[in-house]
């Protein structure tokens, strides 16, 4: 029965003492349809992102409280479909078969009604407590499409809520609607695929399950003809036997379905190219596609570049102040424990957080241009050249997510699909100068380049490019010995981006950043700064750490390194920034005066081979952290150590002695 | 949506692989070879047989198709085991 009172915009009164108790919505929709978006619309800064146990899937949990009750919300995995075949598919209707959430929210792209209504039609065949959020309606009204809300929602048999995920309002009608369908479940009918000529086959193998496997028989019955693993495996126990080879009709069968449906209700009112399909006529066309891309590219590290120093200055002064009023409070305080806290703990924070303007504004870029729907169109220009180097298309966001952070770049390679592949994608990503090694990179050759200074550091982004790719070629080639895997995605239309959306998810992948700025990074600060000042009264050449770049000299002097330069390589193992201010020190200045001083200490060649050294050189402490974590596995994790090294100290000798060998000195 | 004017439309009857149609050339899905995995992917996407697509951008050898409401990026192996039926197109109606 459905309610009756009016469904208007005013917020019933929900509470009953009698019905209190935490309600939990699982939200269920493919990628693309402003899932995420509707996510954080509903909770804002409200969520937690974990991972689904033991797999390597991100799972997002949010809070919110309306109408004087608790709502949890579980963010399911971006789906097409329902099987078996992919993670994300199986974790979902798990989630919604095992943890029973009162109601699944299922978002529609109604701009891409046809292809959404089949996920909704296997998820009514799992449960008929759902409701359907019919998303982006802007969109498929600018796209020139009519749809009847009302029409549809008699023909599924479930509620269905027109909205844009934007709007405060519409997303307050959402959640009137959810409480209806929880206070008051509809009674109506929920509409059930016709599968033709299969249904008596469905109706046998229903009876012969007697309602055994985990899921709703008839589910489970249309899953078993199509050759779904898990279902199958479930009726070989009961001895049961499926028919085979119907997969394939049963599709069919849908989608018949499906066209059915929205034949009645959609009505396509403008005829005429959209315009994504103008926008993506220019932007993907062989003349002006590659241009196009290379001008964003350059624009998203430009902005980064020229910004992030105004911020960056700021930054500096803060922790320069905050150590001078922490010198004066701990006058009194032994030697040690001032060494400890500033020149250990606040200039290895301060060290870090000097990072987080160009690592911002990075993100924020980024996302910008993930949300828009341009970033999968950069995938798909680049899938073919990419492939010939053994990488798909689609591995350049975890690349491009790399030049940021490389904790974010190993945590986006989660979006490839096949295990080896992810595995390749996460072993080439230290190879990716990071935003914190750009930070360097700008600095030195700043220091020894002056005009040409960003010729330089884009001439070294570029070599380095290259021998990624190399290495990439290599790696599949006589590693992993497989295909590259066909490009097979969905171009989102264009959207103008949400703000919110955008903020939420560059803080999340700064969250990353931060985080080791707070654990890791004060712990190895403490150890290193410890290094470096014992034995008591010895100089940082001679404490711990100087006597383990001494025993490092015979290799690195190959490369032109004297010993400041090799044990400021040491330090850059916890963080990539602290090269520069161990080298501060050890050449006995403040960071401000090194670019001074390194001209004289070095030569412009030994500079050149000290950035090629830190661009290719082992990963930061965190980023190793994150390759065993998604790799679970010690072995590569340690072989992208060897690698990374034997790469650098390769390419350093070979540069520096080549240079000599030319006489630039 | 399916454009009933563009189905009146078919002359050429050939099947050919999705791969050799070239920019705004349209088909309806004969057939799809290959594994499990990529049919089912291709299904849930949206590609069955019986569907109507058409190639609307290529780049470097890649194939963009519009199905239905949406646009699908397709590899050139993917495009090679979609073999469609050639539809000519209503502004030039040639084939090749």
């Amino acid at each position: 029965m459905k309610s009756c009172h009016d469904s208007g915009a005013d917020i019933p009164m929900l509470v009953s003492p009698d019905k209190e108790g935490s309600i939990r919505i699982a939200l269920a929709g493919s990628p693309n349809v402003g899932k995420s978006t509707l996510f954080n619309s509903l909770c804002g800064l409200k969520q937690h992102v974990g991972n689904w146990p033991g797999k390597t899937v991100e799972k997002k949990e949010g809070k919110l409280s309306y109408g004087g009750r608790e709502i949890e919300i579980i963010d399911l995995p971006g789906i097409y479909s329902l099987s078996a075949l992919s993670a994300e598919e199986l974790i979902s209707r798990d989630y919604i078969v095992e943890e029973k959430p009162n109601l699944v929210v299922n978002t529609v792209d109604a701009s891409n009604l046809e292809r959404n209504l089949l996920l909704t039609m296997e998820l009514l065949e799992l449960t008929p407590r759902v409701i359907v959020a019919l998303n982006m309606m802007d969109l498929a009204i600018a796209e020139g499409y009519k749809i009847s809300a009302k029409e549809l929602e008699e023909l599924l048999g479930v509620r269905v809520v027109p909205i844009v995920a934007t709007k405060r309002e519409d997303i307050q009608n959402l959640l009137v609607a959810i409480f209806e369908e929880i206070e008051h479940p509809s009674s109506s009918k929920v509409a059930m695929v016709d599968y033709e000529e299969e249904e008596e086959t469905i109706q046998e193998l229903t009876r012969a399950m007697g309602g055994h496997p985990p899921y709703p028989p008839r589910f489970a019955a249309v899953k078993a003809l199509e050759e779904d693993e898990i279902v199958l495996g479930h009726l070989k126990l009961e001895g049961v036997i499926a028919p085979i080879g119907r997969a394939q009709k049963m599709s069919q069968y849908r989608h018949n379905f499906v066209e059915g449906i929205v034949d009645r209700v959609l009505e396509k009112i403008r005829k005429g190219e959209s315009f994504t399909d103008r926008f993506d006529r220019i932007v993907l066309s062989p003349l002006l596609g590659i241009p196009i891309l290379l001008g964003t590219l350059f624009s998203l590290f430009y902005l980064t570049f020229n910004l992030s120093p105004y911020f960056q200055k700021s930054i500096e002064e803060g922790f320069s102040a905050l150590s001078g009023y922490l010198k004066t409070i701990l006058t009194g305080a032994p030697y040690w424990l001032q060494g400890l806290i500033i020149d250990g703990i606040l200039a290895g924070v301060g060290g870090v957080m000097i990072f987080l303007p160009l690592i911002t504004i990075f993100f924020l870029l980024f996302s910008l241009l993930e949300n828009s729907g341009y970033l999968s169109r950069i995938a798909f220009l680049l899938d073919r050249l990419m492939g010939l180097v053994g990488l798909q298309g689609k591995v350049f966001f975890s690349f491009l997510m790399g030049y940021g952070c490389n904790i974010a770049g190993v945590m986006a390679t989660r979006i490839l699909d096949k295990e080896e592949d992810r595995i390749l994608a996460v072993l080439l990503n230290p190879l990716i100068p990071c935003g914190a090694r750009l930070g360097v990179m700008a600095l030195v050759a700043g220091a020894f380049f002056g005009q040409k200074a960003t010729l330089v550091v884009v001439a070294l982004i570029l070599l380095d490019l290259l021998l990624l790719f190399i290495v990439g070629a290599l790696f599949r080639k006589y590693i992993f010995k497989t295909e590259v895997p066909q490009m097979l995605m969905e171009l989102p239309l264009y959207h103008l981006p949400h703000f919110k959306t955008i903020l939420i998810f560059s803080l999340d992948r700064i969250k990353a950043f931060l985080y080791r700025a707070g654990t890791v990074i004060v712990v190895l600060s403490v150890i290193v700064w410890a290094l470096a000042s014992f034995p008591p009264g010895a100089t940082l050449s001679e404490s711990i750490l100087g006597q383990v770049g001494s025993i490092l000299l015979p290799v690195t002097r190959l490369m032109g390194f004297d010993r400041e330069l090799t044990t400021s390589l040491l330090t850059g193992l916890v963080a990539k920034e602290a090269t520069l201010s161990t080298l501060a020190v050890l050449y006995g200045t403040g960071e401000e005066g090194l670019a001074a001083i390194l001209p004289l200490r070095i030569s412009p060649l030994v500079a050149l081979v000290y950035l090629i050294v830190t661009i290719l050189y082992i990963p930061c402490i965190a980023t190793i952290a994150s390759i065993y974590r998604e790799t679970r596995s010690l072995k590569w994790t340690l072989f992208t150590i060897t690698y990374n090294l034997f790469l650098a100290t390769g390419m350093g000798i070979t540069v520096y002695q080549l240079g000599v060998l030319l006489g630039w000195r | 949506m399916l454009n009933l004017s563009m189905l009146n439309n078919i002359k050429d009857d050939e099947v050919v692989p999705l791969l050799f149609l070239k920019v705004g050339e349209g088909g309806i899905v004969e057939e799809i070879r290959g594994g499990k995995g990529v049919i089912h992917r291709l299904n849930s996407l949206g590609i069955i047989p019986g569907l109507h697509l058409t190639v609307a951008h290529i780049s470097f050898g890649l194939l963009a198709v519009k199905v239905n409401g949406g646009k699908v990026a397709l590899g050139r192996g993917v495009a090679l085991k979609i073999l469609v039926r050639k539809i000519i197109k209503r502004t030039n109606g040639e084939g090749g």
